[in-house]
């Protein structure tokens, strides 16, 4: 990709979803991995039960913008982000801050407890990441972090949630084979089922399609679309069909910077900034 | 074309060639393997033929009656040894994970080369800081007071019963417990570095506490190599020589309680071959040698086992 720093700093345009409907609304956040800055000033509405997609060459930050909002990033004490993550009637990024006008709090309060945020807002990786341990236990492992249930109940959700990612089926004659005999695609929906199993709000997923095949990639899709009903989703994707296909709005990001952000529809057909146009024609520079 | 087919075939010898090189490599680890254990089967085989099963139960040691039982280095070996993954295990995991997940990298590059120090340090020197300083400390500090403490009629009483004077089998396991922490703990730390980063973080990403995803999800990752890991320093605690020699006490009786002396199937040897005066005798040391061979082989084919299910 051979976007220069001038095709950056066109203004942006973004054309946010009404601030009722946000459930998450980064603001300004600015991120540092050590010294060296890879986002600027980036705003992102994030719609409820809508399907928000970031697209961009690579390296123009989206994946890691999506690591911000479950604060995965914490994990490594170099990283570090500065702006707000509005959540939950909080900003995520420092919770001691009276947040006048943030999207209202739909749960307990999470005070910078990073294990309830996560249990609000689930993550999805890029590569499948099933536990070692049995399909069920997958799904059953997560669920038994944040509530108890009993074992009628924990059956009732694990079907559900398989059910709801497309995997049921494939899966219903051995839930007790370790998570790690499926195959990759069946592994990244067992990994979305146990994502959803644990009722987050938001789903976070970064590149979940891009270790897959087209008929794994199908039906992960076709769960995806299912799952806007009851969960808010944000997605990380290179695919630009995939984009246009599923989402609602998308964010288009260039060198650190949120260039373009518009309900989906109107953003693929008619980009209003050079930059994005290029992009999604596939001509670059 | 014919330098061709020459080249190739030249390609192709050279192939042959090494692979005949690794095979005799191969094939000369097997050797002395058998070679060993057919000079222990040789060598042992007048007192094994002697004394009948009775070698392996019977206490008596005897060199001037000339009877000889093995009951005891036996039994000693495996307590001492088991003791000391006991007490070893847990602070070696503690270590591993501490390492791995908690530590900052500026400390944790100190801790990790004390441990390294630690593996370093020639058994001999555990020895004697175990006969000066640990059996000195510990009659005083846990024997004595235990003996005064606690009925003696009592299983505790049993249990604690002995000469305080500090060299006994608990103490030993405890220097060998000491010798194996930074095999096993640098072992563990390398497999937890091993477990993919994506799966920690999806750990995390579940709202997983950091307790829950080193217990849940990275332990559990690694358990099948972990075992590779503990089998290695029970092998050495099982063989430990010096150290143990030193600490132990060195009786051949049956140990009947955790404080009393006793004698491991190394330290026995270590002790009398060289003073071994009848071929009776050197028989029987060498038929203990072949005892700890068993020993150390079982535990090593136990561990595949163990492996082989979990992967079924």
């Amino acid at each position: 990709m051979n976007f220069d720093a001038k095709q950056a700093d066109v203004a942006s345009v973004i054309l946010p979803p009404p601030m009722e409907q946000r459930v998450l609304d980064v603001r300004g956040l600015n991120f540092f991995y050590g010294k060296h800055q890879a986002l600027f000033g980036v705003d992102l509405p994030v719609a409820r039960g809508k399907i928000t997609a970031l697209i961009g060459p690579s390296g123009c930050g989206k994946s890691t913008l999506l690591r911000t909002l479950n604060k995965i990033y914490d994990l490594y004490p170099g990283q570090h982000a500065e702006g707000q993550i509005l959540f939950n009637g909080e900003n995520l990024l420092n919770p001691r801050e009276a947040v006048e006008d943030a999207p209202p709090a739909a749960g307990p309060a999470i005070n910078g407890d990073n294990a309830r945020l996560r249990a609000r807002i689930g993550m999805v990786f890029q590569r499948p990441t099933p536990f070692p341990m049995s399909i069920y236990e997958n799904i059953a492992f997560g669920v038994r972090l944040h509530r108890n249930v009993s074992r009628a109940q924990m059956d009732e959700i694990v079907e559900t949630s398989l059910t709801r990612a497309a995997l049921w089926d494939e899966v219903k004659d051995k839930l007790d084979k370790s998570g790690l005999s499926l195959s990759g695609g069946q592994q990244q929906r067992l990994c979305v089922a146990r994502g959803i199993a644990v009722e987050p709000e938001v789903l976070l997923l970064d590149e979940p399609a891009s270790a897959l095949d087209p008929l794994s990639t199908a039906k992960l899709e076709t769960a995806l679309i299912e799952l806007k009903q009851s969960f808010t989703i944000v997605i990380v994707t290179h695919n630009l069909q995939q984009a246009a296909r599923i989402s609602d709005y998308t964010g288009f990001m260039l060198m650190g910077k949120m260039v373009e952000f518009r309900p989906s529809g109107e953003a693929f057909v008619r980009p209003a900034t050079a930059a994005m146009r290029d992009y999604v024609t596939g001509r670059y520079g | 074309m014919t330098e061709e087919t020459n080249g190739l075939s030249r390609a192709a010898r050279q192939d042959a060639f090494f692979q005949a090189l690794c095979f005799s490599a191969a094939m000369v680890l097997m050797a002395t393997l058998a070679g060993l254990l057919v000079a222990l089967v040789i060598g042992g085989w007048p007192a094994l033929a002697h004394f009948g099963p009775k070698f392996f139960i019977s206490a008596a040691w005897d060199p001037v009656a000339e009877d000889y039982g093995a009951a005891g280095p036996i039994v000693g070996t495996l307590v001492t040894a088991g003791l000391a993954m006991v007490m070893a295990l847990p602070l070696a995991v503690g270590i591993a994970v501490f390492l791995v997940e908690f530590c900052p990298a500026v400390l944790a590059k100190y801790v990790s080369m004390a441990v390294e120090l630690l593996a370093g340090i020639p058994s001999i020197v555990y020895g004697m800081w175990g006969l000066f300083v640990l059996a000195p400390w510990f009659a005083l500090h846990v024997q004595l007071p235990l003996f005064y403490v606690v009925d003696p009629d009592s299983f505790w009483g049993h249990l604690f019963e002995g000469i305080p004077n500090g060299a006994n089998i608990f103490t030993a396991a405890m220097i060998l417990a000491i010798m194996v922490l930074p095999y096993i703990a640098t072992v563990l730390r390398e497999l937890l570095l091993s477990v993919p980063t994506h799966v920690r973080e999806a750990a995390y990403g579940m709202g997983c506490t950091p307790y829950e995803v080193v217990s849940r999800i990275m332990l559990p990752y690694i358990r099948r190599s972990a075992i590779g890991a503990v089998m290695l320093g029970l092998g050495r605690a099982l063989g430990e020589t010096m150290a143990v020699t030193f600490i132990i006490g060195n009786s051949h009786e049956f140990p009947r309680s955790l404080f009393a002396s006793g004698s491991t199937i190394a330290s026995t040897i270590a002790n009398e071959f060289a003073e071994a005066s009848s071929d009776l005798h050197v028989s029987a040391l060498l038929a203990l040698g072949l005892v700890l061979f068993v020993i150390t082989f079982a535990a090593l084919v136990g561990a595949r086992l163990l492996i082989g299910q979990e992967k079924a």
